[in-house]
């Protein structure tokens, strides 16, 4: 088990373990937001968002079907994924918890700015991606990985995994070109 | 330090009220939803798409790294739960002679250069959240590589489960031209009493002469790392080293490849090891870099300028390593958590 992963599993057991945790991911997951929007305000509450979400889901982690981070930025894909389809950012999950409205200072907002890598588009558009496609992408690409290992892992033919990262890339570009 | 502490706070209550035991626990309290922040950002959210731009497709991996590169991050200290029930304080000071020596002044300066007591400097987030016994803090000194390793006994605030609440801490910076900031390369690993008395506790690692910003090494192409061990234990030989975590972006094929270069023995002063090791060299498909930027996590280089040839990540690795006593007996044969940096040739940068 990583270290993250004893992180969420402690996280189960109270506030404080659980604010561990949120102090963990908190940069990684507002700049993968940051990057995903380009604005620090739409970064904050969709993080907000995220982090309350794990809080409801945390007790049904598993570290033995994969790691913290990628528990947790899954429900950040998540989340982004549907803000955009309803063109508003999901809250949720802050309401049910009864959590208050995030409020920003300037130098707070520029703090978060500056966690951007300055090439959000393309983590959008690869969020946005079917998951299938970005599964695919994530472990050829990304990762390197063999397609027949791939194949194996998402139990589907080598063939589906080469035409979904081929599709998946087309997406990718023609939406970093300008398309929807 | 968080950069939104009304976050941190808010759901601390929420968790509060949510991890409580299950008889209170409410599981979706109602709530009317914030829906003044939702109508102001449900009119930005409009404009989102907007924002889709021209970009080079490599940069796709930007999250990826992001989502997966974590792993490299995700360090060797990953299993203090594994200790034995029961240790103790006191046993961690029978078994460490460097902590029964006084306290000298060499012993509180390294200390107040590592862990200032008005610490400005925002420390990695570490696993558990421990209090360290300052009054028990030692210093050990590795002359030839002008480098300083601290000790520590700590009382973990968030118990590493059956780990129990005590530990160690083991920390070091590096003087001279390239100084490491204490607590950031060599990390700041503490693990329990009875993990470390069964299978010691590394630092590292540090490259010495590594310049991240044009991805060269200057100097000998070494790496440093510390084990720390309990007292009879007069050399320690590393065997077998196997790979503890996947890098993002990485062959773990490769990766693999490369650690299994790894060997060295060291003998140990002072319940230290002090291991330089040839930085090993990954062979696998050359990855890209993502761009230039402040990245926090992943292949990015710290730009501005070209992006360098090399990037030299740190990854979480498992040695089988033999304990031998002063007359070469073994005295325990273990696994150890440790962290290695590779060397990794890349593919040219993309224009971004």
């Amino acid at each position: 088990m990583t270290d993250e992963s004893h992180l969420l599993v402690q996280a189960r057991s109270g506030a404080r373990e659980f604010a561990a945790f949120y102090r963990h991911f908190e940069r990684p997951v507002l700049g993968f937001f940051v990057n995903a929007t380009g604005r620090s305000d739409l970064a904050a509450d969709l993080t907000a968002e995220t982090f309350a979400r794990a809080l409801e889901a945390v007790a049904a982690f598993d570290p033995t079907r994969g790691r913290a981070d990628q528990w947790l930025f899954g429900i950040a894909r998540h989340v982004l994924a549907e803000s955009y389809r309803r063109r508003r950012v999901e809250a949720s999950a802050r309401a049910r918890l009864g959590m208050p409205e995030l409020i920003l200072d300037d130098d707070t907002a520029e703090t978060i700015v500056r966690l951007s890598s300055g090439h959000g588009d393309a983590s959008l558009a690869l969020a946005l991606l079917p998951d299938e496609q970005r599964r695919a992408i994530e472990a050829r690409v990304l990762d390197g990985r063999e397609y027949p290992e791939i194949a194996d892992e998402l139990r589907c033919s080598e063939a589906l995994v080469r035409q979904r990262v081929s599709r998946g890339l087309r997406a990718v570009r023609s939406r970093l070109a300008g398309g929807q | 330090m968080t950069i939104l502490p009304e976050l941190e706070r808010d759901l601390f209550n929420a968790a509060e009220e949510r991890l409580r035991p299950a008889t209170t626990a409410p599981h979706a309290r109602p709530s009317p939803p914030p829906s003044s922040v939702r109508a102001r950002l449900g009119r930005a959210a409009a404009g989102l798409p907007a924002i889709l731009s021209v970009a080079v497709a490599i940069a796709v991996a930007v999250i990826a790294v992001v989502v997966l590169g974590h792993g490299h991050q995700a360090g060797p200290r990953a299993t203090a739960s594994g200790a034995s029930g029961g240790s103790s304080r006191t046993e961690l000071i029978r078994a460490l002679g460097v902590l029964r020596r006084p306290q000298t002044k060499a012993d509180l300066d390294g200390l107040e250069r590592a862990y200032p007591r008005r610490d400005t400097i925002v420390s990695p987030p570490t696993r558990y959240p421990y209090e360290m016994d300052r009054r028990l803090a030692r210093v050990v000194s590795i002359p030839a590589w002008r480098a300083e390793v601290l000790i520590a006994p700590v009382r973990f605030e968030s118990s590493p489960t059956s780990g129990g609440p005590e530990g160690v801490l083991l920390s070091g910076w590096w003087a001279g031209d390239r100084f490491q900031l204490p607590g950031r390369l060599i990390g700041s690993p503490a693990t329990s009493v009875g993990e470390f008395l069964a299978r010691g506790l590394w630092g590292g690692p540090v490259v010495p002469g590594l310049d991240v910003a044009h991805g060269v090494v200057r100097g000998p192409d070494v790496e440093d790392g510390v084990l720390l061990v309990p007292d009879g234990v007069a050399s320690v030989q590393l065997g077998r080293v196997t790979l503890s975590a996947q890098v993002a972006g990485l062959s773990t094929k490769a990766m693999i490849a490369a650690l299994a270069t790894i060997h060295g023995s060291a003998a140990v002063h002072d319940n230290i090891a002090a291991f330089q090791l040839a930085i090993p060299v990954y062979a696998g498909r050359p990855p890209h870099w993502l761009g230039p930027g402040p990245s926090l996590l992943g292949a990015h280089w710290p730009g501005p300028g070209p992006a360098p040839k090399f990037w030299f990540p740190a990854v979480g690795a498992a040695v089988q390593d033999t304990w031998f006593d002063a007359s070469g007996h073994v005295v325990s044969r273990t696994t150890t958590e440790i962290g290695v940096t590779l060397r990794v040739q890349m593919a040219p940068a993309a224009n971004h």
